[in-house]
């Protein structure tokens, strides 16, 4: 009979868990909601301090239940932060229409890449970055989007449709190598 | 009535084939399909290119060797925000501080993150996809002198062998065998040598966990994103 695998050291997440063990696990799926919202590296690392304040604030406060899922719980916390900073760049009072939204900058017209995620939903753009870069289930995406599993599968679905659209194009215009 | 459109067909199964997510004969059966469509072939290629340019757009830069400043906390509106500020700022310092090291992950265990971090970087697409136990054996064989199959565990979460590929880690026999659960990549590298100079050992420190075990000789190397090993205490020595 072979061995049993040995254990890791770590067992799962309990009240005695440091919130910064559990931040850091979580860092790179969080890191990930804030940049898929808000476009740019500086941005996102911004919201991420931010959004740990808040977390172990409302953590020391009692506000997340130990063994539940700290991730998800997190992600939420990112997402508003996320969703916040960029509610503040734009005009008060304008409503998310992306046929309103203004050109991306001149660097992401550079890239047909970043054009084309620029112009998604915040939402779909949230649910595909976690899907194929984060690789997490749509359970998952699901509790941090808040949305149901369905819709994030949908956003999922098409956005990859439309950012396919994108590669034919760079491709019949000799962009890709 | 089936309100699927066919657009959705392919993406649902497009989808779940580039996971690993289909059951073999599925698999089997898109593989057979896609080899007589050549819309799907481009299907294909076109989503791995995707995720590739995506990947590379959404690189996580990586963490400066210091602490990061905070922002200064805003003015406290009441006395009860007014003590707790500045014991959040002060706790959030050092989380900062700890966020901004590198974790504490054994040094023997660094080719194991790197080599999780390159096969998530190509989406866990294998060089050789598994169509079935007897193709696992096969290549277990052949790769290390002695055939190992999975063994389905009742109770535990599902696992999906999605392949595998060679890559001359610790030795040039080693060989990386790519999984699934629960929609996650899972890492195993399996190597026949004798234990490297510094073996990899368990550790939950690092970006990924580590698991370690011994099956017929040959040394299994577990790299998961969960704290318990899901892989290596399903494979077995082959009857």
């Amino acid at each position: 009979m072979p061995r049993p695998a040995q254990q890791a050291a770590t067992a799962a997440p309990t009240a005695e868990h440091d919130f910064a063990t559990l931040l850091q696990a979580a860092r790179p799926r969080l890191w990930l909601v804030a940049r898929a919202i808000l476009s740019n590296d500086a941005d996102a690392e911004d919201c991420l301090q931010d959004a740990a304040i808040i977390g172990l604030t409302k953590h020391n406060a009692g506000e997340f239940t130990p063994g539940t899922n700290f991730e998800a719980w997190m992600g939420q916390i990112t997402r508003y932060a996320a969703l916040n900073a960029l509610r503040k760049r734009r005009p008060h009072g304008r409503r998310d229409d992306p046929a309103s939204r203004p050109p991306p900058p001149d660097a992401d017209r550079a890239d047909p890449l970043r054009d084309a995620l620029a112009r998604l939903d915040e939402t779909a753009r949230l649910c595909l970055v976690l899907r194929i870069v984060g690789g997490l289930p749509y359970a998952a995406i699901s509790a941090i989007a808040g949305i149901p599993e369905g819709t994030a599968a949908s956003h999922v679905h098409r956005s990859q449709r439309a950012l396919r659209g994108w590669l034919a194009t760079a491709r019949s215009q000799g962009d890709l190598s | 009535m089936n309100t699927h459109r066919p657009d959705d067909w392919l993406d649902l199964n497009l989808e779940a084939f580039l996971d690993g997510l289909l059951p073999p004969d599925q698999h089997a059966e898109f593989l057979r399909l896609a080899e007589r469509r050549p819309d799907i072939l481009q299907h294909i290629a076109d989503q791995r290119q995707l995720a590739d340019s995506l990947r590379a757009v959404y690189r996580q830069p990586a963490i400066a060797p210091g602490p990061q400043p905070l922002p200064a906390p805003p003015q406290a509106r009441s006395s009860i925000l007014r003590r707790l500020l500045p014991l959040a700022a002060a706790a959030a310092v050092a989380l900062v501080a700890i966020l901004s090291l590198r974790p504490g992950a054994p040094a023997a265990n660094q080719p194991l993150y790197a080599e999780y971090q390159r096969q998530a970087d190509r989406g866990f697409i294998p060089d050789e996809v598994c169509t079935s136990d007897e193709a696992f054996a096969d290549w277990t064989r052949q790769a290390f002198g002695h055939a190992l199959v999975p063994q389905n565990s009742a109770g535990q979460p599902a696992v999906q062998i999605v392949g595998w590929c060679n890559r001359p880690i610790f030795s040039v026999y080693t060989g990386v065998l790519l999984a699934r659960s629960d929609g996650r990549g899972i890492v195993v590298l399996i190597d026949k040598a004798a234990a490297p100079h510094q073996p990899p050992h368990d550790s939950a420190r690092g970006p990924q966990h580590v698991f370690t075990r011994t099956v017929g000789g040959l040394h299994l190397y577990e790299v998961s994103p969960f704290p318990e090993a899901r892989v290596i205490g399903r494979i077995v020595s082959a009857q």
